[in-house]
């Protein structure tokens, strides 16, 4: 038998209100989809030391392709630097980083794109 | 037919559009750009490899060991670089070094490496040559070659030599500790001996001998000598020894304290406290021990300046407000400001004597035991640098100005350590049965 509490009349019925829930957006899912593979990458970017010792050091510029899987098909220069250490230290990084989880639902795009500017002056 | 053929191309042609308009529906690609922002967050990975004869037939496994070992301590401890691999190297790996040639470029960045050390050496007679190079392997190219030769009995200060030239190289021209020394005083009983030592403890090498307390060990800025305060006569007077000639010279014996003396960075001016007023305070002197300047004027203690790189400020420590805290004074207005607040009783400062650096490294009461503190003299932000149990005071810059030495205090005896002030991980250098205290730093040689 359990136990229940008979509701009494006289309690006022308080009202709650829902909230309506934020439908997600496709731009939602990609964004979201994006700052993971940022977040996945720079955790795994190892910039070679010696760049220290330099003033300035050009913005290298990456195209990666993520398929809905998750998985990496290409990735291709578009700056490339002149150091090999740090270009080499880019691909290491994506390589390391992948494969990134399958895309989120809301997400209809078979592929993506992402340019990426590794950038170690800022 | 006719009709027949036509229909059969339209069908051909319309599965051909349904095809492609199903394939650009469904392979759709989104193209974002984004940036990466990363600071260098690690030290540069350096493979040192052994040092090989020249010559197969004079070949020295011994000396071969002691360049490798002085070579090793002063590329671990420079500051800049990351022994790497962390593992010994395999001996196929080993004599691929040895035989070293530009193709084999691809082979050590499969290693992770960025830089390998290599040197050779060859003896003739009671010289020795040492060659020292670095390859680069990010931009494929020889980054610093050197040779120099000596007498075989400098082996290790020919090696610091060149490790301090290829140091400075890397770090952008900031001096190497590698051929500094390290003056500081030994205790026993009731007096004191000033000694020398090479910044990694070695060559321990006597420099006063009356028995009597000898203390504030300076050096000059060519390293060719070493102001320090004796008792000596009873009083503790300034004198300048010549370490070439080993020729004393009094420098300064006015009545009272003659001590802490701090030798500014164009070697023109000492600063020092002297109380011949009655009270401590602060004076400018030049090398012959004439007053050019009194600094402090207060009834209270003011005492144990150092120098600012830029010869226009000194800071000191001073217990006008209560209890003794380190202050800054203009040198040339008399303007005096104090910068530290943390702790009751601060003392010993020492000035970063990197060009233009507002760091100033001091020691500090906690509790019963004397620590390590950094002040940032623009803003006031204070880093402390020791944690441990043991009491570490009397801190004094290397010329790199990243590396401190500073004396450890155990169980009541004294060890004189070395730390890099950014991870402050402390390298001992003097050995177990001397009481060691008050180490100065001395220039790049």
């Amino acid at each position: 038998m359990g136990y229940h509490r008979k509701k009494k009349p006289s309690e006022p019925v308080e009202k709650v209100t829902i909230p309506e829930k934020k439908p997600v957006t496709a731009d939602t899912d990609l964004v979201y989809y994006i700052q993971l593979v940022k977040k996945r990458i720079y955790t795994q970017w190892a910039i070679p030391g010696g760049l220290r010792s330099q003033q300035q050091v050009p913005v290298v510029t990456v195209s990666v392709t993520i398929l809905r899987n998750g998985m990496v098909t290409e990735t291709e220069y578009i700056n490339k630097s002149t150091n090999e250490l740090l270009n080499r230290s880019i691909l290491d990084a994506i390589k390391n980083a992948a494969p990134f989880p399958p895309f989120p639902t809301g997400l209809k795009e078979e592929s993506l794109e992402i340019i990426i500017n590794f950038d170690i002056n800022s | 037919m006719r009709p027949m053929k036509k229909f059969y191309l339209y069908s051909v042609f319309s599965a051909i559009l349904i095809v492609f308009i199903l394939t650009t529906q469904c392979v759709q690609s989104a193209q974002v750009e984004i940036t990466i922002s990363k600071k260098i967050d690690r030290k540069t990975r350096v493979t040192l490899l052994p040092f090989f004869a020249k010559d197969a037939d004079s070949s020295d496994l011994l000396l071969a060991r002691e360049l490798f070992s002085v070579l090793n301590f002063d590329i671990r401890h420079a500051g800049y670089f990351e022994l790497w691999p962390k593992e010994t190297l395999p001996e196929k790996v080993l004599e691929r070094g040895k035989q070293y040639r530009a193709m084999d470029f691809d082979f050590w960045i499969n290693y992770a490496t960025e830089m390998i050390v290599k040197g050779t050496y060859s003896v003739s007679g009671s010289t020795v040559t040492i060659e020292l190079y670095c390859y680069d392997m990010a931009n494929r190219s020889t980054l610093f070659a050197k040779t120099v030769s000596g007498n075989k009995s400098d082996l290790r200060s020919l090696t610091h030599s060149i490790c301090g030239a290829f140091i400075e190289k890397l770090s952008g021209g900031r001096p190497s500790m590698a051929t500094s020394k390290i003056a500081y005083t030994v205790k026993s009983g009731a007096t004191s001996t000033l000694f020398t030592m090479d910044y990694d403890g070695q060559n321990p090498r006597q420099i006063t001998f009356d028995k009597s307390l000898t203390l504030n060990p300076e050096w000059l800025n060519d390293a060719s000598g070493l102001l320090y305060v004796s008792y000596r006569s009873g009083y503790p007077l300034l004198y300048l020894k010549n370490l070439q000639t080993n020729n004393i010279r009094l420098i300064s014996d006015k009545p009272g304290l003659n001590v802490t003396p701090a030798l500014s960075p164009d070697g023109k001016k000492i600063a020092l406290t002297m109380s011949f007023n009655g009270n401590p305070e602060i004076y400018v002197i030049d090398l012959d021990g004439n007053i050019l300047q009194r600094v402090t004027y207060d009834e209270d203690v003011d005492s144990s300046p150092t120098w600012s790189p830029d010869n226009y400020h000194l800071a000191f420590v001073s217990d006008r407000s209560g209890t003794p805290q380190i202050y800054v004074a203009d040198y040339r207005t008399g303007n005096i400001k104090r910068v530290s607040y943390r702790g009751t009783y601060n003392t010993s400062p020492d000035w970063n004597p990197i060009a233009g650096s507002s760091m100033i490294v001091y020691s500090s009461m906690y509790g019963k035991n004397s620590e390590l503190y950094l002040v940032d003299i623009n803003n006031g932000n204070t880093r402390r640098l020791t944690t441990t149990l043991e009491s570490e005071e009397d801190p004094s810059w290397a010329p790199d100005g990243i590396h401190i030495s500073y004396t450890l205090t155990q169980n009541y005896r004294s060890y004189i350590y070395f730390m890099d002030v950014r991870d402050g991980e402390p390298v001992r250098l003097t050995e177990n049965d001397v009481d060691c205290r008050t180490s100065t730093w001395g220039p790049a040689q």
